[in-house]
């Protein structure tokens, strides 16, 4: 992700400085800068600011609360050298590949599992690859394999369908199953 | 997954959360998934219905476009006089069959197809345009819904230009097509549009039959562009209509990995020749020898013209055995068992043809059975 430029931003020694970041509850993180840039849009801002970046003022991420700015930190930690994600499937189905998980992530996600809405909403924001599509995936296996009302209760979900819509989606899917 | 969190704060968020990172998370699932997933509410139904095209889609094994005259049911019991506009009551509809492979007869027959869904769309007989507009779209949609593995089926339909460009469109999956039909269908295309359209499936198997616009289709040109030929099946609307194809097509089989397995163009005249032919049996003779075919061969490589001489050289061959029927005048029907030794037999009904005695020809049907037939017309001009 740090991807060398020419007013020399992305250099190692600044990869080690710190950084201090505002959420939108006006809490301030002090991040090394290359734990950061895990983060696609802060990178950007510090490449935008280049000479002129203030690393004291610090960065203002006003659609980010602190306590799901913390979890994503965590993950940032973690990924920091991190190779890009690569997102693969099937040509012909349209089918995604999934990813494969490490020890560490499966047990991030477990102890999230109740803000991976959140978590995706941050990632997407904060375009974090592989925050955003882990989370994404993760969302997709507790979907798998459960009833429709098993889904709705999970996530909250108001029943909003009419009995009849219910039986023509049922007619319609018979044949998934042959 | 057993223990379940607090859902409080799960309740909160996805009220707000956007399509964007719904439409991620179904793009996880598989098209069963997601047609399941339609009857968790309203907004998991519309973001399917309005990325249908972006998510997992199905796989099917056969698609049929069948356009047909249908006539509107009519009341029993009452007197009615002759039709004299029957053309006028005719609908035209365009149905869409989709098919799928039993899950349970996979493995046991190849023949047996559930078909999954079948949708008839109704024809303007006086809004030609906004017909072929309206098939468009109906391909358009299905190709982006589905992914077809086996085979693609034309019936009745016009095929444009325009229709073959959907097809090659990024969304159109159709790269595992083996098999490919036009029946009954007009085609309006130039042989570099079909042959761009076999470039892109995997074809094996090809049936044009009673279609028009034939003779500028079924050329070398065609056949050049088809890899691993097994299947091929080609009839004509007029009987014995000429067919723009040379011994180049008939040298291009004989150089294949595996020889075609069925050859089907009886009704067929073309640019063949005796050679031509005779080089292709040898070949399949000199693979059946080595063991090298493992499923019957049945042949018919249509009419052949040949002149007197030629065909007097052709009695005289030794080593391949062949059974002579004299169908009508100067026309004569060969037929090649290669895996019977049986010796030549000659048969000839009307009896006026060089006096040749009539045979019978055992039949036998034998598991790796090798059948070639084909019709000699006989030039007897003397060169």
């Amino acid at each position: 992700m740090a991807t060398e430029s020419a007013n020399g931003v992305s250099s190692p020694e600044l990869n080690e400085r710190d950084v201090v970041i505002t959420t939108n509850d006006n809490r301030n993180f002090t991040v090394k800068i290359g734990v950061a840039r895990v983060s696609k849009t802060i990178n950007n801002m510090i490449q935008d600011l280049g000479e002129s970046l203030d690393l004291s003022s610090g960065i203002p991420l006003p659609n980010v609360d602190g306590p799901i700015f913390e979890k994503v930190l965590e993950w940032c930690e973690e990924h920091k050298n991190a190779p890009e994600i690569k997102v693969e499937q099937d040509p012909h189905t349209r089918e995604r590949k999934w990813f494969t998980m490490t020890e560490w992530e499966e047990e991030y996600f477990r102890k999230f599992l109740s803000h991976l809405w959140d978590l995706a909403m941050a990632a997407n924001y904060l375009e974090i690859p592989s925050l955003y599509y882990y989370t994404c995936q993760k969302l997709a296996e507790r979907i798998k394999g459960r009833t429709p009302e098993q889904i709705r209760e999970m996530f909250g979900i108001e029943d909003d369908l009419t009995e009849e819509e219910k039986a023509e989606i049922r007619r319609t899917n018979v044949w998934c199953t042959y | 997954m057993s223990s379940e969190p607090s859902t409080s704060s799960l309740n909160d968020s996805f009220q707000g959360i956007p399509e964007e990172i719904l439409l991620q998370v179904l793009k996880n699932l598989n098209s069963a998934e997601l047609l399941r997933s339609r009857l968790i509410s309203q907004r998991f139904k519309r973001v399917y219905k309005t990325n249908a095209h972006r998510l997992a889609r199905p796989k099917i094994d056969h698609i049929t476009f069948h356009v047909r005259n249908s006539i509107p049911a009519q009341q029993l019991g009452r007197l009615r006089m002759p039709e004299t506009n029957l053309q006028k009551k005719y609908k035209k509809k365009l149905c869409v069959l989709l098919k799928k492979r039993s899950k349970r007869s996979a493995t046991t027959s190849s023949s047996s197809m559930n078909t999954v869904r079948s949708q008839e769309f109704d024809f303007d007989n006086k809004n030609e345009e906004g017909n072929s507009a309206n098939f468009l779209r109906a391909l358009q949609d299905t190709m982006r819904k589905f992914s077809i593995t086996e085979s693609l089926c034309f019936d009745g339909c016009v095929i444009s230009p325009k229709l073959i460009e959907q097809f090659i469109e990024p969304y159109s999956d159709i790269s595992s097509i083996q098999s490919l039909s036009f029946v009954l269908c007009d085609l309006c295309v130039t042989v570099k549009d079909i042959c761009e359209l076999i470039s892109r499936i995997s074809c094996s198997t090809l049936c044009i039959e009673f279609c028009t616009g034939t003779e500028k289709i079924i050329t070398d040109k065609l056949f050049a562009q088809i890899q691993e030929l097994k299947t091929l099946r080609l009839q004509t609307r007029d009987y014995h209509q000429l067919i723009d194809l040379t011994d180049d097509t008939l040298l291009r089989w004989a150089m294949q990995k595996e020889l075609p397995q069925t050859i089907e163009m009886s009704e067929i005249r073309c640019g063949f020749t005796l050679l031509g032919v005779l080089a292709l049996i040898g070949e399949l003779k000199s693979r059946l020898d080595l063991n090298q075919i493992s499923n019957p061969v049945t042949w018919d490589l249509g009419s052949i013209t040949v002149n007197i001489v030629d065909f007097m050289q052709f009695l005289t061959l030794q080593g391949l055995f062949f059974n002579i029927q004299n169908v009508a005048p100067n026309s004569m029907r060969v037929s090649i068992d290669l895996s019977q030794q049986a010796p030549l037999f000659i048969s000839n009904h009307d009896q006026s043809w060089y006096g040749l005695n009539s045979l019978v020809f055992p039949r036998q049907s034998t598991r790796n059975s090798c059948r070639i037939s084909f019709q000699l017309m006989i030039e007897t001009k003397i060169v």
